[in-house]
């Protein structure tokens, strides 16, 4: 099994760290994370994560408007994107996907199951 | 527990020996490969430990040998190989571990334990059910051996039941589980999948795996006892106890039951050991990760709080009759982090109260202030109480919003509550709560009498308790199911009892859903709302107009479409009549009504009349043509209009005009708007205010 690079872009500090917590231990998975979008985007061009999870809701740049940043760079463009959001709204989620996200994941997750979640939506099983 | 250690280091194996052994371990052990073949087919061991590197023959032909001749304990391999070819080759031989020299006895004997503490079921890959039996290796499935050809669904759907095999699945749970995101299927799809599943199973010779659980979903039947036969008892024996020494249980606060694995839960241990043994139980690291996020609350208790104190403020706010812009603003960004983030921690009852609260601040209706505050209270009461031990599981499943009902309600449409409870105190308290919420309660502390109440005022949905003297709720609710007529009344129970097996027992018997006592306001009026509205969306299913008791307009477009297509096929013409009362709301219902009844005396039985809408009602007629419909219909209209109550103006506010196919237009829609634009050609008078 490989071991995957994730990156976690959500300002709110108790998600990130959960959810790092939880690829850490059940997938030993390596994770970086950002607390805002900008950084975000700045982590994932030298990072070069697998895949990056990222909070829709965030202050200044949002989660679109940085998946949007993300797809424009060269260096971040083919790195698949899930959106973490917690809206049920399943019109919403979709258009999160129109808008270039490899999947929609909604918050809160179940820190036991977010690994195989992931591994799931990206095909990584 | 007996372990086969073979290994040609002396020194190793002595050390090994004494260490195990002081863990009360039975230890064998063996100087070669062949040597330990035939220890290894002379007694049975829980665990086998071999070297790779063995004179004789070597410890990966060796395993592959026991794997070939049935044995299915657990083989831990010892190299000084480390290249990730040799552990394939390893790995693919049928050893569950690798562990490289130079390696710790600790780091070894704690190996041992976690390979231990898997349950059987882990060595032995296929999953059984009868005759059925799933190869997840293989991804191949059969029944009394023969093969059974499956889509990727089916196959994914069955082997979901056969891995947890207590467990229920939501529709919801097996579209999260087997579809990506954007597929989003309907929840249609996942019935047409589960009837071609069972079909070929059933066309292979297998018996009906699948069971259907009465408004939850689905689930593996239970294997009837003759086919059950020593499964069960083996896999106890069978199953290690923790050795001493090694630290026992689930941690504090762990959820259980969140993943029903079919064995006895992995122990966990502290997540950093964790960290450094990835080889441990996928069960146990997904208690660990939980485990974690639960410890972790009381470090994000600060930030929780202050979410917490933005939403309190809108309560205030709301008390004080003035919730400000920014107030609102703060409590909803409040209420949507903390319906993202108390889950995590193992409140999801408290996402569940945060996403009620989000949804009632996108838009605010005052008059339902006392709810807000009342769920600010409630989720305040919950996190005080600390991390519960509430599944988050099937957690990042969508919940369902719930939005709040009741107050938008017209006054004169109440629903009526039959509350059947020996407990005065309860009935008392259900005629305080539910009446200001349009609900009137029929309370009954005799459930003999039940079938009396019934039969004298229809109620719309039934609360009942579980103990009561004489008959208990579940045989009432087992005894209302029996019957067609009350099949379809929503029956909700209240209960104090927590108790697993008699809430799926509830269920089993028909209930619709259970409310834990003590009773909580909210709680209480969402889930009746939840239900009393699902409720009216089967009657609508069903086709019925709830006013009238005409075709709705949804059967509506059937039988008119139908009655089109047959003019069309046999050449005849068509005339669609519509009737349309201009009138306030609460007179138009009533006389829609009258309207109605008297209509349906006068259509054919082969004609369809539909009520359209709340002001309007069509008729279509086959082989008539307009002029001869509407005068047939006119005299009936206007007998009903003359009696109707309420109507006693000059202008009745009745119009009635139609369109006729082929003139008219050759679809539905068209002579429809036909008959809209011809409105007012012909408004029928109140025949007392036409001068005689």
């Amino acid at each position: 099994m490989t071991i995957k690079r994730i990156l976690i872009i959500d300002d709110e500090a108790d998600v990130r760290e959960i959810a790092k917590a939880s690829l850490e231990i059940t997938r030993q998975w390596e994770v970086t994370t950002a607390a805002s979008g900008e950084e975000g985007v700045r982590l994932a061009s030298t990072y070069h994560p697998d895949a990056i999870l990222l909070d829709v809701v965030m202050p200044k740049t949002d989660g679109l408007a940085t998946l949007q940043q993300l797809s424009k760079n060269t260096d971040t463009c083919h790195i698949p994107v899930i959106l973490l959001t917690a809206t049920l709204r399943l019109a919403t989620q979709q258009t999160f996907v129109a808008a270039g996200a490899r999947a929609v994941l909604v918050k809160p997750f179940d820190p036991g199951l977010l690994g195989g979640q992931i591994e799931s939506v990206l095909g990584w099983q | 527990m007996k372990l086969l250690l073979v290994d040609d280091d002396d020194i190793l194996i002595g050390q090994l020996t004494s260490d195990l052994a002081s863990q009360n371990y039975v230890v064998d052990t063996a100087g070669d490969g062949l040597l330990g073949w035939e220890y290894a087919t002379a007694a049975p061991y829980d665990l086998i430990v071999l070297d790779i590197d063995l004179p004789g023959l070597d410890g990966v032909s060796l395993c592959q040998r026991l794997r070939q001749t049935g044995y299915a304990g657990p083989i831990l391999l010892l190299t000084g190989r480390s290249s990730s070819t040799d552990k394939v080759q390893g790995l693919n031989a049928g050893a569950d571990d690798y562990l490289v020299k130079p390696y710790t006895l600790g780091e070894l004997t704690a190996r041992i334990r976690a390979l231990l503490r898997r349950p059987p079921a882990v060595c032995d890959l296929s999953l059984r059910w009868g005759s059925l039996q799933l190869n997840p290796n293989a991804g191949q499935v059969t029944i009394a051996d023969r093969p059974v050809v499956l889509s990727p669904k089916e196959y994914g759907l069955l082997e979901l039941f056969l891995r947890y095999p207590d467990r229920i699945f939501s529709n919801t749970v097996l579209l999260e589980r087997l579809w990506s995101a954007d597929e989003a299927p309907g929840e249609e799809t996942i019935r047409t999948h589960i009837k071609r599943l069972r079909r070929k199973l059933k066309q292979a010779g297998g018996d009906d795996v699948i069971e259907n659980v009465y408004s939850m979903g689905y689930r593996l039947r239970p294997l009837p006892p003759e086919m059950a036969p020593e499964t069960a008892e083996t896999f106890e024996s069978a199953t290690p106890a923790p050795p001493k020494g090694v630290p026992e249980g689930v941690p504090e606060g762990v959820p259980e039951g969140v993943i029903n694995r079919p064995a006895v839960p992995a122990p966990v241990e502290a997540p950093a050991p964790i960290l450094a043994a990835p080889d441990l139980d996928r069960a146990a690291q997904e208690q660990a990760a939980r485990a974690a996020a639960i410890a972790a609350f009381e470090r994000f208790r600060p930030a929780i709080d202050d979410r917490l104190a933005a939403l309190r403020q809108a309560a205030f706010a709301l008390r004080a009759g003035h919730l400000s812009e920014p107030v609102q603003a703060a409590a909803r960004t409040a209420a949507h982090k903390l319906a993202g983030s108390l889950g995590l921690f193992g409140f999801m009852e408290g996402s569940h109260l945060a996403r009620r609260l989000e949804d009632w601040l996108q838009a605010p209706n005052l008059a339902e202030g006392a709810l807000f505050v009342a769920l600010v209270d409630q989720l305040e009461q919950q996190v005080q109480a600390g991390p519960s031990g509430v599944a988050p599981a099937p957690a990042s499943t969508p919940v369902g919003s719930l939005s709040l009902h009741g107050l938008d309600r017209a006054s004169g449409d109440r629903y009526r509550v039959l509350a059947v409870d020996d407990d005065p105190a309860i009935l008392a308290q259900l005629q305080r709560l539910l009446p200001p919420w349009g609900l009137n309660v029929v309370p009954l502390d005799d459930p003999r009498q039940l079938w009396a109440s019934l039969e004298a005022s229809p109620p719309d949905l039934v609360l009942l308790d579980l103990d009561m003297p004489h008959l208990s709720g579940l045989d009432l609710c087992h005894q209302l199911r029996q019957g067609d007529r009350w099949q379809t009344l929503p029956v909700l129970f209240l209960t104090a009892c927590r108790d697993p097996a008699t809430i799926y027992r509830l269920y089993q018997t028909g209930a619709d859903d259970y409310l834990p006592k003590p009773i909580l306001e909210p709680e209480l009026i969402n889930r009746l709302f939840q239900r009393l509205e699902r409720g009216r969306l089967l009657q609508t299913l069903a086709g019925t107009d709830p006013t009238t008791g005409l075709a709705n307009r949804q059967k509506g477009t059937i039988e008119l479409d139908l009655l089109l297509h047959l003019a069309q096929r046999y050449g005849q013409p068509f005339s669609l009549v519509r009737v349309e009362v201009a009138q306030p709301a609460h007179l138009a219902q009533p006389l829609l009504s009258a309207l109605g009844q008297a209509l349906v005396g006068r259509v054919r039985s082969g004609d369809a009349i539909a009520c359209w809408s709340k002001s309007e009602i069509l008729v279509g007629v086959l082989d008539t043509d307009l002029t001869t419909t509407q005068a047939q219909l006119r005299p009936a209209l206007e007998s009903a209009l003359a009696t109707a109550i309420g109507v006693r103006s000059a202008s009745s506010g009745l119009y009635l005009s139609g369109a006729t196919y082929p003139e008219d237009g050759c679809r539905l829609a068209e002579l429809y708007q036909m008959a809209c634009q011809r409105r007012g050609s012909l408004p029928l008078t109140n025949p007392r205010g036409q001068p005689s």
